[in-house]
């Protein structure tokens, strides 16, 4: 019989406290390896959506630019259009390498009832996005009723190249539908763009009313120019505002570490609870047990080996809670990761949470500091039971 | 100190604050305790039979006078000092046996060594264990015996790592007469084969009655001639 092995023997003493403390324990760090794995996970992901989007400056209609970057990205009804005079201003700037403008909708496609975002596009954003592979063929004309499907969209309708799509889109107060033809599909490009429908940016012209065709313009800047330079030129164009890819993920960072920084502060109230929660358990037990630790003096236990009991108890429950949280964490991820997406339509693409052996390894310690702070109260409390309580029987 | 002397306290006091009211439990108690005595302390509730064990098995400290342990003068000694004392000297004995549910009869017997960092090999123990009567019930939880079988259990932790000295504070009380008996004989085998000294509190005077001596106390001191009243 050693120190451990008494300690872990007493846990069964009262099985349902032990129980409640471990699964308490678990759920404080599950909530804890579930916030680190997203907030770093979910930085990532936008991350990668950001370095593979080939574009280095994005035109949008004066309002809202970062609002308007976000939703022509993931997909979103923008309500400001630009128009043609200012995507040919833009195309004059000796900066520019690549102009690429974009209609972005909503729209309900059939077969299969899928709704998702319509996207008008030019044949030029296969040269602004080089992840874009195409399976098929490419639009015969530049104003052609043809489409391409994104390699999840093509999947949830399930349809084959020369099939017929009929998409039905808001305008204003009506809704108007219409046939194209599926030509071409993307391979999966592990982005947002692989949900959505692409058709040329001209058809999109006859279908929408005059005025509504553009919502952004995509602009990759010539080698040799500064992009901020270009930027700012274009900024000069009357109700253009333009945002660099830098800016966009600047602002995002700081946005998503602002929020971070409010996970973490729920997560450092969350510890707190679980940690007085852990000393009031701790508490309870040792007052419980007040006898028993007596009896143990009694018998020639000293100070040191009543600590080295309670810090080991404590150990065991924090170590078997952090295993069991972890492993919450680990199996309701996938539940998370849905969540997160129905929660923000706009989260980039790619798996949300990160997890690491370092996560791992960085929940295990926060447990034993957990275990450690939660002890020490009621570890001066046992040191000073006096061995007298259970001769006293009177 | 006479050699034959385990245990000597010298006009040994102990007062306490209870309120503003200060209590006397010990009234200068004098007295001589020789190795393999087996002797019983009686007295009525609150005369300081408690108060008494704690001070010689060096569970607390007087207020004035003298102890001496095995020839050892404990009376100043700090905290760390009496732990030691009170590891190898002393075995005890509760009323309410205090065994740990989750662990077996030998797993129970073992833990002062534990503490020590002593062990015990198995054919010591299983000599200890046939000694109380329990070598059949070395496997089994507290849950699994009887009240009496738990005492036995308890003596045989205070047994496992040879003390000169058993402490037993009211070791029947929570037993019926027949096991309380069975206890005290277990109690007058034990000290005549292994010569340990046994110090037993009881309100039992039939019991008490079978020990070589009886210390009567009332209020804190020792009363001299027989004990007549009900204890």
């Amino acid at each position: 019989m050693n120190i451990p092995t008494f300690a872990f023997r007493s846990l069964f003493i009262r099985k349902i406290r032990t129980i409640l403390t471990v699964m308490g324990v678990a759920i404080v760090l599950s909530v804890f390896f579930t916030v680190y794995t997203f907030s770093t996970g979910y930085k990532q992901a936008l991350q990668n959506e950001y370095s593979s989007f080939g574009i280095n400056i994005l035109a949008v209609p004066k309002g809202c630019p970062y609002e308007a970057t976000s939703l022509l990205m993931h997909g979103g009804k923008i309500d400001k259009s630009m128009t043609f005079e200012q995507l040919d201003a833009i195309r004059q700037h000796p900066g520019v390498e690549i102009v690429s403008p974009i209609h972005i909708h909503h729209a309900k496609l059939s077969p299969g009832a899928y709704e998702t975002a319509l996207y008008g596009i030019e044949e030029s954003m296969f040269d602004l996005k080089s992840e874009w592979k195409l399976e098929g063929n490419h639009f015969s004309k530049e104003d052609a009723p043809e489409a391409y499907l994104g390699s999840q969209a093509r999947k949830k309708m399930a349809i084959a190249l020369g099939d017929k799509i009929d998409i039905t889109v808001k305008l204003g107060e009506e809704e108007k539908t219409f046939s194209v033809t599926l030509v071409g599909s993307l391979q999966q490009t592990g982005t947002s763009d692989d949900n959505f429908i692409y058709l040329p940016i001209l058809f999109i012209k006859t279908i929408v009313p005059p005025g509504h065709t553009i919502k952004g313009i995509a602009i990759r800047v010539k080698q040799g120019f500064s992009i901020g330079k270009v930027a700012e030129d274009l900024n000069q164009i009357p109700d253009v505002q333009t945002v660099t890819y830098k800016q966009v993920q600047y602002t995002l960072n700081d946005l998503l570490d602002t929020t971070t920084q409010l996970l973490n502060l729920a997560m450092i109230f969350t510890l707190l609870i679980g940690i007085i929660g852990l000393i009031n358990t701790i508490f309870m037990s040792i007052e419980d047990r007040r006898k028993e630790l007596g009896m143990l003096k009694a018998i020639g236990a000293g100070n040191k080996d009543i600590i080295q009991i309670i810090m080991t108890e404590t150990g065991i429950l924090v170590l078997v809670g952090s295993i069991i949280g972890i492993i919450m964490a680990l199996s309701l991820s996938t539940t998370w990761e849905i969540l997160v997406r129905k929660l923000i339509s706009s989260a980039p693409p790619g798996q949300l949470s990160h997890f690491s052996p370092l996560i791992i390894l960085l929940t295990v310690i926060v447990s034993v500091v957990i275990g450690t702070l939660a002890s020490i109260i009621p570890c001066i409390t046992a040191t000073k039971i006096s061995p007298m309580e259970v001769i006293r029987n009177e | 100190m006479n050699n034959d002397m385990i245990i000597k306290t010298t006009e040994l006091r102990k007062s306490f604050q209870r309120g503003e009211e200060t209590v006397h439990a010990l009234n200068g108690v004098s007295l001589d305790i020789k190795q393999g005595e087996f002797l019983s302390i009686v007295g009525a509730s609150g005369s300081g039979k408690t108060t008494f064990l704690n001070m010689i098995s060096c569970l607390d400290k007087p207020s004035s006078g003298s102890i001496v342990v095995d020839n050892i003068d404990v009376s100043s000694f700090p905290e760390k000092k009496l732990i030691k004392v009170r590891r190898d000297h002393f075995g005890f004995i509760f009323q309410y046996f205090f065994l740990i549910p989750t662990l077996t009869v030998s797993e129970n017997i073992q833990l002062p060594l534990m503490f020590a960092g002593k062990k015990k090999t198995n054919q010591e123990l299983s000599t200890l264990l046939s000694k109380i009567g329990l070598e059949k019930r070395m496997h089994h939880l507290p849950g699994q015996l009887s009240g009496g079988e738990m005492q036995r259990v308890a003596i045989a932790r205070a047994l496992i790592n040879d003390p000169k000295i058993i402490i037993a504070d009211e070791p029947t009380g929570n037993l019926d007469s027949t096991n309380s008996q069975l206890i005290f004989d277990l109690f007058r085998q034990l000290n005549k084969d292994l010569r340990v000294t046994i110090i037993c509190a009881t309100h039992n005077l039939d019991l008490a009655n079978q020990t070589d001596r009886i210390i009567h106390l009332k209020d804190g001191k020792v009363l001299d001639g027989p004990v007549v009243c009900n204890v």
